[in-house]
């Protein structure tokens, strides 16, 4: 009798041990790890590298929050299934969930399939996204037509043929935008693959330098293309602060000069003539008779 | 011989009565409560009181303000009169002086108690704006803080010698006499530095002192708020600390010539003149409330119209009006007649006085605030009106205890009535010196 | 063969591509970068004389406004920062207050950013007017300062050192826009992400005991490159934010506009101008809105709360 309820509880003990070992150990239950949205958008930018931009989000208390330090590896993929993934890299996010990855040159062909992986995180359960890039190009340059800046922009396939129909912005770079040049949100490309889009006078920016960027926006089969285009031939920027003068509003390295006189002319004043008084005292002090 | 010799057994600082020794008791009572509520209020902050973002400068302010008011009167008395000849003011200059020295040292540490990081007070020193009215407000109140303890201090040179003989039977206050004194043997070369020295000091305390004043209502005219945007408010400040000031030397002075049997010293006439003084005063002050209240009344814009109604006809009408009447027009009226002007009935108007400045302050200082240009939303509804807190009271009651506190040391330690002065007047100096001959 | 025509095709593309200047990296480094980047990775890039170079990723990643001699008190160099808001399309949502509130880990009971409800008089319309520190260039809160711990820059933000206030609220009686709140006890703010050195450019991280803060036009987000809170959470793009100097302003759905253009076109005006105070933030009229547009905004409205507790 004995003997057997000994039994029963080792098994018993046993089972706790499997269940406990079961639930503590999050590395092997899939039902426990949250799943996390991730986007991923691919960036060109003309004669410099491509990147792919990976958003992270998973579901909390207050809607969406961004994924933080999240690894993902990035693969170079072959849709025909014939070659294996390759691995381009790994990128953590940052605190805002986001991370920003520069594709090594050497995997970039003519359409290059790219697969973002997360796998064995603590948190987050696996996932992979896909995303099919075919590379275009755009040509940007400035030309001058009858005293009047143009942005002469065209949009070429890989293999230099033009593409028609294509919708690029043409704007000029600013702080957190960009504004739109020549007065549309967007040009269509005519049959050879080009926009024209004058560039009005008055633009500034430091030392008269302006960044017009040519813009083929988040497209499906290209992603995003950016082609910039740097002038000098803006209005020099003038800082028109009061920073360096004398206000009432600088700090006292800057005060004006007549608080810097008048105040000090009048303490010095009756501050020498108290020490005068106070030194009457010890005159007093000192007096024989 | 006799004379001076009673002069001086008069005027010589006596010991604590019974009363004497209660009072001082009750004031470091209230004063101890007053550490506590302050020890609260830096371990957790200004939440203590009931100031709030709108409500943001509240009694510690017109607390401070009502002290800067009050210590004006050293520059009124000691000065003004003693400069225009007047002589009848002698017996109390002395009074004036320890009263403007107790409430500007007070002042300096009221505003200390109403920053929100004292620990950083040495800010002001090592990056102070001279383009700020606080920083002018600092440096006006230790300049005058320095010419209200040297005012004080010279008269009592010649009374210390006096007193280090007095006291002979009693060494060790005789010898702290003596060193006071400075050797004052009122010969011909320290009378002249004497007298030249209080010349100078007198003349110059008046523009210090009308600074200290312009400075301190420059804190609030410096803004754009309605009721403190005034023209008005430096010289209309002054008329009210002037009320202020003097209000208090009678309610003192009516104290302190029962306490210490006085009778002979400060008598009725002295309280008839400082009767007449005061009413001249608050003849002035209510004529700079005429213009300060009846002009933008006149003119009602927006914000100044919703300001003038909280004070006219709203929440804050009972303490304005009591402020005015009670503590202002009631005063004037009564100090018109000569039965007014009697030691008693000029007590009870002095306090009146005095408590109507001290609340007149609270109404310059925060109904403006509560009148924003923006209205006042997004905030609890608690926030939309200001009443001190208990641990708030305790602390400004410590102040004005601490200031009752060091007069009362000051008055203890120091003849009340200037001897050597009150002397001089009576020409008993003459005879004092024919007879020891 | 295969493997072949795959290497010959790589190795088109790759020259094809890899004509990169740097001026890239020379352009980039030089460019105030500063990264944060601690990870080893390397991107490979090409210089103007074909070598292939491995430059740290970290430094091709980041963007940083600030110059290598960055002082919080001078500002980002030659620009000048001011805000637009669009009182037509203000719908009360308050989601500009709520990000502002959680993004600075305000604690009190006073927001830094109130949406008031506007009515001049009986006659006139009544509308929403999103309200945070106006960034004077005149500002009379920097006047009165007496320990020079609210100042303004030189591109136009004024700040609070917090570890300077003696807490005296001189300030905040001069100010005439009523938007400096106090930190009347200690700001029970929890534990703030990204604690670093304290730094006047992210007010509220931390609020400290005793001082004054409000509105900072986020420099920590503008170093980034970034729209200041309360711009990107509003649903209806209220807010646009930019540089004068550039004459453009960007909203939160990243539309760019002409800034001189806009306030032409619409008319802009400032608030309380008859002050003098020059205000950096510019309003355009309530006019156009739906005929319901306020009193659906006034279910969003409360009197008496501006910062949203937990429970």
């Amino acid at each position: 009798m004995i003997q057997s309820t000994i039994k029963y509880c080792k098994s018993a003990v046993l089972l706790l041990i499997v269940v406990f070992s079961f639930s503590g150990n999050t590395a092997y239950g899939q039902a426990d790890k949250k799943s996390a949205s991730v986007s991923i958008q691919y960036s060109k930018i003309m004669n410099e590298y491509s990147f792919l931009n990976i958003i992270a989000k998973s579901k909390g208390e207050n809607g969406f929050e961004p994924s933080k330090n999240v690894n993902f590896t990035i693969y170079k993929s072959d849709t025909t299934g014939v070659v294996a993934d390759v691995k381009m890299g790994e990128i953590k996010t940052n605190k805002d969930g986001k991370a920003k990855f520069i594709i090594p040159s050497k995997f970039v062909e003519q359409v290059t399939t790219y697969k973002v992986k997360l796998e064995n995180d603590k948190i987050f359960e696996d996932t992979e996204e896909i995303i099919s890039i075919t590379n275009v190009n755009i040509e940007a340059s400035i030309e001058k037509i009858d005293s009047i800046y143009n942005i002469k922009a065209r949009l070429l396939s890989a293999k230099n043929k033009p593409m028609a129909e294509e919708a690029l912005n043409v704007g000029l770079k600013r702080l957190f935008g960009n504004l739109s040049v020549g007065g549309e949100e967007n040009y269509t490309t005519d049959e050879d693959g080009a926009v024209l889009v004058p560039i009005e006078k008055g633009y500034t920016g430091i030392n008269g330098k302006l960044n017009f960027q040519v813009v083929l926006a988040e497209s499906e089969k290209y992603g995003t293309v950016i082609a910039n285009i740097n002038t000098d031939f803006g209005v020099p920027i003038v800082d028109k602060s009061t920073f360096n003068e004398r206000t009432m509003w600088s700090p006292p390295t800057k005060t004006p000069f007549f608080l810097l006189v008048i105040p000090n002319i009048l303490l010095i004043g009756i501050w020498a003539i108290l020490t005068l008084l106070l030194f009457n005292l010890y005159k007093i002090y000192k007096s024989k008779n | 011989m006799k004379e001076y010799d009673k002069l001086i057994q008069d005027l010589a600082p006596q010991k604590f009565g019974k009363l004497g020794q209660i009072w001082v008791g009750f004031l470091l009572a209230v004063i101890l409560c007053a550490l506590y509520a302050y020890y609260q209020q830096l371990s957790r902050g200004l939440s203590i009181t009931n100031l709030n973002d709108y409500a943001l400068w509240g009694v510690y302010i017109s607390n401070f303000v009502f002290f800067v008011a009050v210590s004006l009167v050293g520059s009124l008395v000691t000065a003004i009169l003693r400069l225009s000849g007047v002589t009848w003011s002698t017996p109390l200059t002395r009074i004036a002086e320890v009263i403007a020295v107790a409430a500007i040292i007070m002042a300096g540490l009221t505003i200390i108690i109403d920053m929100g990081r004292p620990d950083r007070i040495y800010n002001i020193f090592l990056h102070g704006r001279l383009q700020s009215p606080i920083i002018w407000d600092v440096l006006v109140i230790s300049t005058y803080l320095t010419i209200s303890l040297m005012l004080l201090f010279y008269p009592l040179l010649p009374d210390f010698a006096i007193l280090k003989k007095h006291f002979a039977n009693q060494p060790k206050l005789s010898k702290w006499y003596g060193k006071l004194s400075l050797n004052w043997t009122g010969s011909k070369t320290q009378e002249g530095l004497y007298n030249k020295s209080i010349n100078t000091l007198s003349i110059l305390i008046i523009p210090v002192a009308f600074g200290i004043h312009t400075v301190t209502a420059w804190l609030f005219a410096t803004t754009y708020r309605p009721g403190w945007d005034s023209s008005n408010f430096g010289p209309y400040f002054i008329a009210g600390a002037f009320v202020a000031g003097a209000g208090a030397v009678v309610v003192i002075m009516f104290v302190l010539r029962k306490a210490y049997h006085l009778e002979e010293y400060i008598t009725d006439m002295h309280f008839d003149k400082m009767g007449k003084l005061l009413v001249l005063l608050c003849l002035v002050y209510l004529y700079f409330n005429v213009n300060e209240y009846l002009v933008p009344a006149y003119k009602t814009t927006t914000e100044e119209a919703g300001h003038l109604y909280s004070l006219f006809l709203g929440d804050y009408a009972i303490m304005f009006w009591s402020a005015i009447i009670g503590g202002l027009v009631i005063p004037t009226i009564a100090l018109l007649f000569p039965q007014g002007r009697k030691p008693l009935p000029l007590f009870i108007i002095g306090i009146f006085v005095v408590v109507g400045a001290w609340w007149k302050r609270f109404i310059i200082v925060t109904p403006t605030l509560l009148h924003p240009f923006l209205p006042f939303q997004g905030v609890p509804k608690s926030w939309h009106t200001y009443f001190p807190s208990m641990l708030e009271w305790t602390i400004t009651f410590g102040t004005l205890a601490s200031a009752l506190l060091i007069m009362t040391i000051l008055f203890r330690y120091l003849p009340i009535i200037p001897i050597h002065e009150t002397a001089e007047e009576k020409g008993l100096l003459e005879t004092h010196k024919t007879d020891s001959l | 063969m295969e493997e072949n025509n795959q290497q010959s095709k790589r190795k088109f593309f790759e020259t094809g591509i890899k004509f990169g200047l740097i001026a890239t990296a020379g352009t980039i480094l030089a460019t105030k970068v500063f990264g944060e980047g601690k990870s080893k990775e390397t991107v490979e890039l090409m210089t103007t004389d074909g070598h292939l170079v491995q430059v740290p990723a970290s430094e091709v990643k980041e963007f940083s406004l600030k110059p290598k001699d960055y002082n919080p008190r001078v500002g980002f160099p030659d620009k000048k920062f001011v805000m637009v808001v669009d009182l037509a399309k203000c719908k009360n949502a308050l989601k500009c207050q709520n990000a502002c509130n959680k993004g600075h880990y305000i604690t009190g009971e006073n927001a830094w950013l109130k949406v008031y409800k506007m009515q001049e008089s009986a006659e006139t319309a009544p509308y929403f007017m999103p309200t945070q520190c106006q960034h004077c260039d005149k500002p009379p809160c920097v006047k009165v300062c007496p320990v020079d711990a609210t100042f303004k820059r030189e591109d136009g933000i004024v700040l609070i050192d917090n570890e300077r206030c003696i807490g005296c609220r001189f300030c905040m009686a001069a100010c005439p826009y009523s938007i400096r709140v106090f930190n009347w006890k200690e700001p029970e703010q929890g534990v703030i992400a990204n604690k670093e050195e304290y730094t006047p450019d992210f007010c509220g991280e931390p609020s400290v005991k005793g001082t004054v803060d409000k509105c900072d036009f986020c420099p920590h987000q503008i170093v980034k490159g970034e729209l200041p809170f309360c711009v990107k959470a509003c649903p209806n793009d209220v807010f646009a934010f930019g540089d004068m100097y550039e004459d453009a302003v960007t909203n939160g759905s990243g539309e760019t506009f002409k800034l001189s253009a806009l306030l032409k076109d619409r008319a802009g005006h400032r608030l309380m101008e008859g002050l003098g105070t020059e205000p950096s933030v510019f309003y355009l009229p309530p006019t156009g809105r739906d005929e319901d547009a306020f009193e659906k905004g006034l279910e969003n409205y409360n009197e008496f709360e501006s910062v949203h507790k937990k429970e």
